[in-house]
């Protein structure tokens, strides 16, 4: 019985270890790319299996990203390649240890295939690209909305009687807890992830090592609950970062129209 | 003697983070069956919308078990 959070190192490449969580991540986005390249290859008007599946995850996720935006469907397919591969990479990767024989494949008594959501720092790096996009692309349409949807002194200046001034000190402590909860995004996300995933695997391991007796039969439940639950942290972490980025986008694109409409109604008011 | 105390804390850790979490998903699983029973063209619908907030409801249980096996295999 041997379970461990850090992944075993396969080979040193130029001081940078090679574990078997990258190698399997790499071997996952290569079988990605051959099923994706598989798929488009026989695109037919009556679709084949492979071809249902495919259009099946891609319209599910379509669907939720036009409704995300408002029904805006051009924006919904600029999102669209970022929420499937994210899907179908940590849905494959979790699923990868379920295929017959890639455990027995052992180098120098270090197994070369493990999952690469088991592993805390790729949930980490999946976690932050989220992250990333969601907030380059509100610094990208308006930075200083951006930085006033969490820094809020504009409240300061809008204060017109005593009573305004418990709200904007109220407002400037809410921007502080935004801060500490676009933060606590990434923590959310990677631990979700990696907790299901390594305690599927560890779950396994420890009932298999009980006795003999436990060791044929008894683990198939587990087997099929880790499946279930790697199908819908994989849709969860797809669902959320989505909403995450649309979220973001939808409050800089509010707080832009609505600085339009201030300016709009001052220049009425000056031309009065 | 911190052998033990290390065992000790990653139980405590796991049995009160399961909890809330135990707590929280009854009430998802039970509310959706409300729903469901109530309209039921909507079943498939609701069904997937429950497993999300189940696995949105289970995070704090997550936490815990992070917690809990660094406590256990890291540390």
């Amino acid at each position: 019985m041997n379970i461990s959070v850090a992944p075993d190192v396969l080979m040193t490449i130029a001081g940078v270890n090679v574990t078997s969580s990258m190698f399997t991540a790499v071997f996952v986005t290569l079988l990605l790319f051959a099923f994706v390249f598989y798929v488009k290859a026989k695109l037919k008007i009556v679709p084949g299996n492979a071809q249902i599946a495919a259009e099946g995850v891609v319209g599910f996720f379509y669907d939720q990203l036009v409704q995300a935006y408002g029904g805006d469907k051009k924006k919904a397919k600029r999102y669209l390649g970022l929420i499937v591969s994210l899907f179908l990479f940590i849905f494959i990767s979790n699923q990868f240890t379920i295929i017959p024989l890639t455990q027995s494949i052992v180098s120098d008594g270090v197994n070369v295939f493990r999952a690469p959501t088991s592993h805390f720092s790729s949930t980490i790096a999946l976690a932050i690209i989220t992250f990333l996009v969601s907030n380059v692309i509100a610094i990208s349409m308006s930075p200083t909305k951006w930085i006033g949807n969490f820094i809020k002194i504009g409240s300061f200046l809008k204060i017109r009687k005593p009573a305004d001034i418990g709200q904007a000190f109220l407002d400037v402590f809410l921007g502080v807890l935004d801060i500490v909860g676009e933060l606590a995004k990434v923590i959310s996300l990677s631990a979700r992830l990696f907790g299901n995933i390594f305690a599927g695997e560890v779950m396994i391991v420890v009932i298999a090592g009980l006795s003999t007796f436990t060791r044929y039969i008894i683990p198939v439940p587990f087997y099929a609950l880790s499946l279930l639950s790697g199908l819908i942290q994989a849709l969860v972490f797809a669902v959320l970062s989505l909403s995450f980025i649309s979220g973001m986008h939808n409050t800089i694109e509010e707080a832009v129209e609505q600085g339009k409409e201030d300016r709009a109604k001052k220049k009425e008011a000056m031309a009065t | 003697m911190d052998e033990a105390i290390k065992f000790l804390a990653a139980g405590i850790c796991m049995g009160l983070g399961a909890l809330g979490p135990g707590i929280g998903e009854g009430f998802v699983a039970g509310k959706a069956i409300e729903a469901m029973a109530r309209n039921p063209k909507m079943a498939d619908k609701i069904f997937s919308n429950m497993l999300v907030g189940m696995a949105i409801t289970e995070s704090t249980g997550i936490y815990a078990l992070v917690v809990s096996l660094i406590l256990l295999f890291v540390v």
